[in-house]
């Protein structure tokens, strides 16, 4: 027993079980991410079969293997309760097994014999970055329904990270996404969270998809958009339709329930509209919106209400991370590549499906500067943060102040492993902040959008450590990390070992 | 205080008279007459003053007001020299010039609006003189000069040092007051002075070594040449001004202690021994990345070390013969850029001349975040940030993240406005980041060859030298500078209101 924390299998009845905490993390999660693209595979293998079938066997036979293998093996992982860090782990690696898994899904079923293009494309739908390289002008309607759904998976398992993971693994003492309270008054426990979510994800993209059939755009693309929009993954085929006022104004409808709370859309759809609009971070949301917008339209220099909701509609899929690829204004201000820049850095509301920093927590920093000039001038007082009605604890606030430090210091690094690579300073930084905050598209000082098939394979894999820790709100992620680091240091110091197995097993 | 100040200013400016009398008198007059101007105008103030309530406010409004004012009256020789008036340009662009060159001597930003179009080097050796002591002055602090000589001010003195000084307070080096801060003024001196004599050692002449001391201790970055330190293209003139610099981006405490002790103090200092390495560490990558695209290895090194230390002690020299040559960061590849803007942000070691965010607010931000991280891991373990062998109280991690997110949203409101006015991007956000934190030159259209003219408008000068000043004072002086005046005025509206009810 000395080895206990290594041990892989411990017989358990009849069963024998991965019992290590963090293989019995790693294996539940990455299980879960698994299954997850399996049936994601069977449901667009099934698609398919509208337009010339041609994948469906494909998709069937992968998606069917790997969910019976994963059904499989679900039973030797052992049922115990994962603590914070291996819950957090399990998330981790269930977001990298499903972007691993479905990159061989790119890899063998189109044109794209690269990994790491295929790899890089898997990442962007998991993590709901605008971003593609590869051109799916020629795929069937499985692959291009795939490549879309993808990103609800990968936006809904944010979702149920922030609302269900976060608050429920730090019962004690702390919450890492605001309005731990809140949030479980709303969702006392997972299952109705989970369905509740669900629900607002299917009503949402149903009631977008027949609105948007009013306008030029068929049933099939119709679906497309809304679940690009309300999974702000902005993925499209074509951006033809992005020209359409109408389709703008849908989509831009799209956006904004998209990037509001869920616990503000819920206490909505449940009737307590008033509780739900005395939100102030839903009021500094619209505020935001307005302000963007505004100003967009001002430094477009066009006029007309055409130009009008294309602001809106480019500030809305920069503010909730979205990323519509719409061409540039005719007057491309560096005023406007700076702003857009810092709408897709803020994002949306904090528990909503966007990216980002996120309003809440950019409120938390400037109440934080206004106390310190308070403090300057009464260096003993003692001053609460106060946001909307509710006052925020220290914790919290030492915790967003960190995930600004953080948040920095991925987008510093990120930039300076694409610059090293030959990028320019600006295309450098834009890329990074659009990668952490899980936006798109990428684009040049003067708003032309660059393709980022247009990167070197390095420049592309560069970009996918932001991605997918802006897309899991960073902290789980730096959390795993050090979690498996400090299990191998533990794995390779024998007299550690030693010691902890002899605490854990005292005969 | 304002009134000592300024009387500190008209003296500066009689020396600088005196050094026009070496020059053919070309500034002479002008000169002389601004040293008049400015002693009455200090004696008017010395005299019609007196120092009332110390409070927090009041301090604030003292300090920002004498910078105010010290600024405002560094133009007046400028102006009477004619330095900015060309054809082509109105009054109210070379009264925001002269604002800008008299805010950026003061500050010790080293930012300049001389350029292509005017000329360092057509200007006297006495305004240019001027030009270089108003840095010497503003980088140990015209307050600290000011407390130093008048004892009357007695405990708010050390309040009014610390709203002037760079970092998170100024630690005593002596049981008085006037005495820490006349020790500074020593240390400041004397660095000056070896700075001068090694500078005239590897080749400067007598005046050029003088008007470099001055801006090197107080890594201010104003040169009396066009091309700056490039002038010379001598690699023992750029290892004196990387000394000089590097030493004055440290804490004067610790040169105080060292000197104190008789023995050197510094290596116990945690932000002394990252700021080394930090500053190594960038040398080295920035070498590596210049080799990579091309330099030979001793250019590479060359200016990557210069680039570095200059950048990250917010000194602002530039070494490059001119525009596109090898020591032009601004035309160094991207990932040098972004390096160096890091240096830019970054700064210097708290308690020294040197501006920027500062290596101590870096240091404590990674150890604060490694301590949250830890305890999100484990929640009932009691785990302190530490910083060498201290603990980081939670006020200071609160004051250094209130401290950080001020300068953000200073950075973002400024780099909007810019835009907004014209400038590129790059351009815009380097100058912000290059004038809050005092640093002198940016990247982009603002690079160490070039001027602030070319790359800003004239409202868009004045919003920088504004961040000039509140960069200077660390940002909380400046921006509460007018508390105690909105207090009186509504304090005064109130009588007013109560007389008229009672009327």
């Amino acid at each position: 027993m000395i080895f206990s924390r290594l041990s892989v299998r411990v017989n358990s009845g009849s069963v024998t079980t991965v019992n290590s905490p963090v293989l019995v993390a790693l294996s539940r999660g990455a299980l879960v991410g698994i299954f997850a693209v399996g049936l994601l595979a069977i449901i667009s293998g099934l698609l398919d079969l509208s337009d010339s079938g041609n994948d469906t066997p494909s998709f069937l036979i992968f998606g069917t293997l790997i969910t019976i293998c994963c059904a499989y093996l679900t039973r030797y992982v052992s049922e115990k309760k994962l603590n914070r860090s291996e819950s957090f782990l399990a998330v981790t690696s269930g977001f990298l097994s499903s972007i691993l898994c479905s990159s061989f899904i790119y890899l063998f079923m189109t044109d794209e014999k690269n990994f790491a293009n295929a790899l890089f494309e898997s990442t962007a739908a998991f993590t709901t970055t605008s971003l593609t390289v590869i051109d799916f002008g020629m795929s069937g309607n499985g692959l291009i329904f795939y490549r879309t759904a993808s990103q609800l998976f990968g936006s809904f398992a944010a979702i149920l990270l922030a609302v269900m993971v976060l608050p429920i693994a730090d019962n004690n003492s702390r919450s890492l996404t605001s309005g731990r309270h809140a949030t479980q008054e709303t969702f006392p426990d997972r299952r109705k969270a989970l369905k509740s979510i669900a629900s607002i994800y299917l009503v949402s993209i149903v009631l977008l998809t027949l609105t948007l059939l009013t306008t030029p755009v068929d049933f099939f693309e119709a679906l497309l958009l809304s679940i690009s929009s309300i999974s702000t993954g902005g993925f499209s085929i074509s951006s033809e339709h992005f020209g359409n006022s109408s389709v703008q104004l849908l989509l831009s409808a799209g956006m904004i329930t998209t990037g509001m709370s869920i616990l503000v859309i819920w206490r909505l759809v449940s009737g307590k509209i008033y509780s739900a609009i005395r939100s102030s971070e839903l009021h500094a949301y619209f505020l935001l919106i307005v302000v963007a917008s505004l100003l967009l339209f001002l430094w477009s220099d066009e006029g007309g209400t055409s130009s009008l909701s294309s602001s809106l509609f480019i500030a809305l899929a920069s503010i909730s991370t979205t990323g519509f690829h719409i061409p540039p204004f005719g007057n491309w201000s560096e005023a406007t590549a700076f702003l857009l820049l810092f709408l897709v850095t803020v994002g949306p509301m904090s528990l909503s499906n966007g990216g980002g920093f996120q309003i809440h927590r950019l409120r938390i920093l400037i109440a934080v500067s206004f106390r310190e000039l308070v403090r300057q001038l009464h260096p003993r007082a003692v001053v609460k943060i106060i946001i909307g009605d509710e006052s925020i604890k220290e914790e919290r606030v030492r915790e967003v102040v960190v995930f600004q430090f953080l948040f920095t210091s991925v987008i510093f690094l990120t930039a300076i492993a694409l610059t090293i690579s030959g990028m320019s300073m600006y295309e450098g930084v834009s890329s990074s902040i659009t990668a952490i905050s899980t936006a798109g598209p990428i684009r040049n000082a003067e708003g032309v959008i660059i393709e980022v098939s247009s990167f070197s394979v390095g420049e592309r894999l560069a970009l996918l450590p932001a991605m997918i820790s802006g897309r899991l709100y960073l902290i789980p992620v730096l959390i795993s990390i050090g979690y498996l680091l400090s299990e191998a240091r533990t794995f390779l110091r024998p007299r550690r070992r030693l010691l902890q197995a002899m605490r854990s097993d005292p005969r | 205080m304002t009134g000592i100040a300024l009387l500190f200013v008209s003296a500066g400016i009689a020396v600088s008279t005196l050094v026009s009398l070496f020059d053919k008198r070309v500034d002479f007059i002008a000169l002389l007459t601004a040293t008049v101007v400015i002693g009455l105008l200090g004696a008017f103030f010395f005299t019609s003053t007196k120092l009332g309530k110390t409070d927090q406010a009041s301090i604030f409004t003292a300090v920002g007001t004498t910078w105010l004012l010290v600024s405002l009256v560094g133009t007046i020789p400028y102006l009477l020299a004619g330095t900015f008036t060309r054809a082509g340009i109105g009054i109210p662009e070379v009264l925001v010039d002269s604002l800008f060159e008299s805010v950026s001597g003061f500050t010790a930003s080293g930012s300049t609006v001389f350029g292509l179009h005017n000329t360092i080097e057509s200007q006297g050796s006495g305004i240019l003189f001027y030009r270089q002591l108003t840095q010497w002055m503003g980088g140990m602090g015209i307050v600290v000069l000011v407390v130093s000589v008048l004892p009357s001010l007695r405990a708010s003195g050390l309040g009014l040092i610390d709203a002037e000084a760079p970092g998170a307070g100024v630690e005593r080096i002596a049981p008085r007051v006037v005495e820490t801060a006349k020790k500074f003024w020593y240390i400041y001196a004397s660095l000056t002075l070896l700075i001068a004599l090694a500078l005239f050692i590897s080749g400067m002449g007598v005046f050029d070594a003088v008007s470099h001391a001055l801006t090197t201790a107080s890594t201010g970055g104003f040169s009396t040449k066009d091309s700056s330190i490039g002038y010379w293209n001598s690699g023992a003139i750029e290892i004196v001004v990387m000394f000089g610099f590097l030493i004055s981006a440290i804490n004067y405490t610790l040169h105080a202690r060292s000197l104190e002790k008789k023995r050197l103090d510094h290596a116990s200092d945690p932000e002394f021994k990252s700021f080394v390495g930090v500053v190594a560490t960038g040398i080295l990558f920035i070498t590596l990345l210049l080799i990579k695209d091309g330099f030979s290895v001793g250019t590479a090194l060359r200016n990557a070390s210069f680039n570095v230390v200059t950048l990250a002690t917010s000194g602002g020299y530039g070494n490059a013969l001119g525009r596109g040559e090898a020591g032009d960061f601004a035309s160094w590849s991207g990932s040098t850029q972004l390096l160096l803007l890091f240096f830019i942000i970054f700064g210097g070691c708290t308690g020294s001349t040197s501006g920027g965010v500062k290596i101590m607010r870096l240091r404590i931000g990674l150890a604060h975040s490694y301590r949250i991280l830890r305890s999100i891991r484990r929640p009932r373990a009691l785990i302190q940030a530490r910083m060498g062998n201290r603990t980081i109280p939670d006020s200071l991690v609160e004051r250094v993240a209130g401290f950080v997110i001020v300068y953000g949203v200073l950075v973002i409101i400024g780099t909007l406005i810019l835009t907004a006015l014209g400038t590129d991007l790059i351009t815009s956000l380097s100058g912000t980041f290059s004038t809050l934190g005092n640093m002198g030159p940016g990247l982009g259209e603002i690079g160490p060859t070039s001027s602030f003219v070319d790359g800003f408008s004239a409202p868009g000068r004045l919003l920088l030298l504004l961040f000039m000043l509140i960069g200077r004072l660390e940002i909380f002086p400046m921006l509460l500078m007018f508390v105690v005046p909105y207090r009186n005025s509504v304090k005064n509206i109130r009588n007013i209101k109560r007389d008229t009810r009672d009327l």
